[in-house]
């Protein structure tokens, strides 16, 4: 079933067009992982699946539901759960009202979800009453993760989970992630730069080249080699 | 003296109300409004207007602070789809639209001569009435300030984006606080009018709204009692500068000249030595103490 579909998407910022007609497919109870090189779009397909960019053709739909002219907080409302790469935590609040904020859409059952955020990283209760600008990039990394579950999304949206994190973060981080997916049964749309570490957890890789979609694969059958190739010039073969 | 002190006091609380509606915009929300003394001139030319026409001060009072949230509304519409910096721009243009307007429209407005408004004529009274007026827009302030929706705005301003993501409609709240802070400057209007007894088109100068800023970026942006003591160090600057003109023996013009280049320079030195302002806003993370 598809949970979370672009179709033929051309989306970008202001005059630039940064999405070529691209279409892309998350299905139930899949990661699937967005590759690509630097510049290729990986974020802005994240970004206009939760409605912060400027889309000038094609559909998005979440379910059967059309959200192509859905604002960004009725796309929360609707289950999208979406965690930036940078800026995804209120730095002037406490940890604990951060959480409150992600929990907005639900706040009867609050200090119930919130035990199982805790659970997921007890790091973040450890530090609960900390503002969350003081926290480590790792603290906050699992704290926007935490206070996006607290909408209790259909879909996860992850921008590059493992940036600017230490080695020992990262695997912390990914085991989280594969805990989500399995015990939550989210699908999850992740964006890396981390190959190895996305290859790991991925049930199937989309790459992406100039904002179009040049592969989609099972990640059992990726080569790493042609991986490099797509990387490098846009998946022209030269051997 | 006394005369001095009691007019000295009115003036500031009519420019702490104007500081606090900015407050509660930028302070609290980080909406940049450039054009803050628009409401505040629809609230006087209301009175003005309703004067001229015959009616009761309550008439121009209420029209006043009918028409200013409708002139909100009326000038958000176009920056709901723009980013936050595109906000500063189009609030400048609304507050010199309607100046120009009230400029050129003399059959209505006096033109550039302006209008005869009744004034109050027991200075002390006056004082009275702009106290009140401050007194009910600082509660509400300070109401709008502790509520989970003050908290709100203040997570709107730290990101709006993030705060969409998360499922809260940014131009909801934006637009609320609108309403709120240009029925305040409304207000001060009004209030104004009939103090001075008289509005003109030159009363409501861009500077004017920068005034008004640096009384807001001195007191602290965020904290209301913070911008009260601002206005009240900003016009206190102001009138004090006459008595200045007298001990010096400087032409009035060079004076005004150099009040305004005082304001300009008390910002700059704020913006890099205390951007936080004199009395700075207590910071949220002590609320979670609590819980």
């Amino acid at each position: 079933m598809d949970i979370l579909s672009l179709k033929n998407v051309t989306a970008g910022y202001g005059t630039i067009t940064v999405l070529n007609d691209l279409s892309l497919t998350l299905r139930a109870g899949e990661i699937l992982t967005i590759l690509g090189a630097n510049g290729c779009g990986k974020s802005t397909v994240l970004k206009t699946a939760m409605g912060l960019t400027r889309v000038t053709g094609g559909a998005l739909a979440l379910g059967d539901k059309s959200i192509t002219a859905t604002p960004s907080h009725l796309r929360a409302a609707a289950g999208l759960g979406y965690v930036p790469q940078t800026r995804n935590v209120f730095q002037d609040m406490s940890v604990i009202d951060n959480l409150r904020m992600g929990g907005y859409l639900r706040p009867k059952q609050f200090e119930h979800d919130v035990e199982e955020v805790f659970a997921l990283f007890p790091r973040v209760k450890e530090r609960r009453r900390e503002r969350a600008g003081n926290l480590s990039g790792g603290e906050r990394r699992m704290l926007s993760i935490g206070l996006t579950l607290l909408l209790k999304p259909k879909v996860l949206l992850l921008d590059e989970p493992s940036s600017d994190l230490a080695p020992a973060t990262v695997d912390i981080v990914f085991r989280a992630i594969q805990d989500i997916h399995t015990s939550l049964s989210i699908p999850i749309l992740l964006v890396e730069q981390n190959v190895n570490k996305a290859l790991e957890i991925a049930n199937r890789v989309c790459v992406l080249v100039r904002g179009r979609e040049a592969l989609d694969a099972p990640a059992g059958e990726i080569d790493t080699r042609h991986l490099h190739d797509l990387f490098m010039d846009g998946g022209v073969r030269t051997s | 003296m006394l005369d001095f002190a009691i007019y000295s006091i009115t003036i500031i609380a009519v420019w702490s109300v104007l500081a606090l509606s900015l407050n509660i915009q930028f302070g609290m929300t980080g909406l940049v409004n450039f054009g803050q003394i628009l409401p505040f001139a629809l609230g006087s030319y209301a009175a003005g207007i309703s004067a001229s026409l015959g009616y009761p001060w309550w008439i121009g009072a209420l029209a006043g602070l009918i028409a200013a949230p409708l002139i909100a509304l009326l000038v958000i519409m176009p920056a709901q789809r723009l980013a936050q910096d595109y906000w500063a721009l189009i609030t400048l243009g609304a507050a010199e639209i309607f100046r120009l307007t009230v400029l050129n429209a003399p059959a209505l407005t006096g033109g550039a001569d302006g209008l005869v408004v009744p004034r109050f004529i027991d200075p002390t009274l006056a004082m009275s009435v702009a106290l009140a007026v401050l007194a009910v827009t600082f509660l509400l302030a300070q109401r709008i300030s502790s509520s989970p929706y003050g908290r709100m705005l203040r997570v709107l301003r730290e990101d709006e984006i993030l705060a969409s993501t998360l499922g809260r409609s940014p131009i909801r709240y934006q637009a609320s606080v609108s309403v709120i802070a240009w029925m305040m400057a409304a207000a001060a209007g009004v209030t104004y009018a009939h103090i001075t007894g008289y509005v003109a088109p030159s009363s409501f100068t861009v500077t004017e709204t920068f005034i008004i800023w640096t009384a807001v970026i001195l007191g602290g942006p965020g904290r209301n009692i913070g911008v009260i003591f601002g206005a009240a160090i900003i016009q206190l600057l102001g009138v004090s500068s006459r008595f200045v003109a007298q001990w010096i023996d400087l032409p009035p013009d060079l004076i005004a000249n150099l009040r305004l280049a005082s304001f300009g320079l008390v910002l700059v030195l704020m913006f890099l030595y205390r951007p936080q302002g004199l009395i700075p806003e207590a910071k949220q993370v002590h609320d979670a103490e609590r819980n």
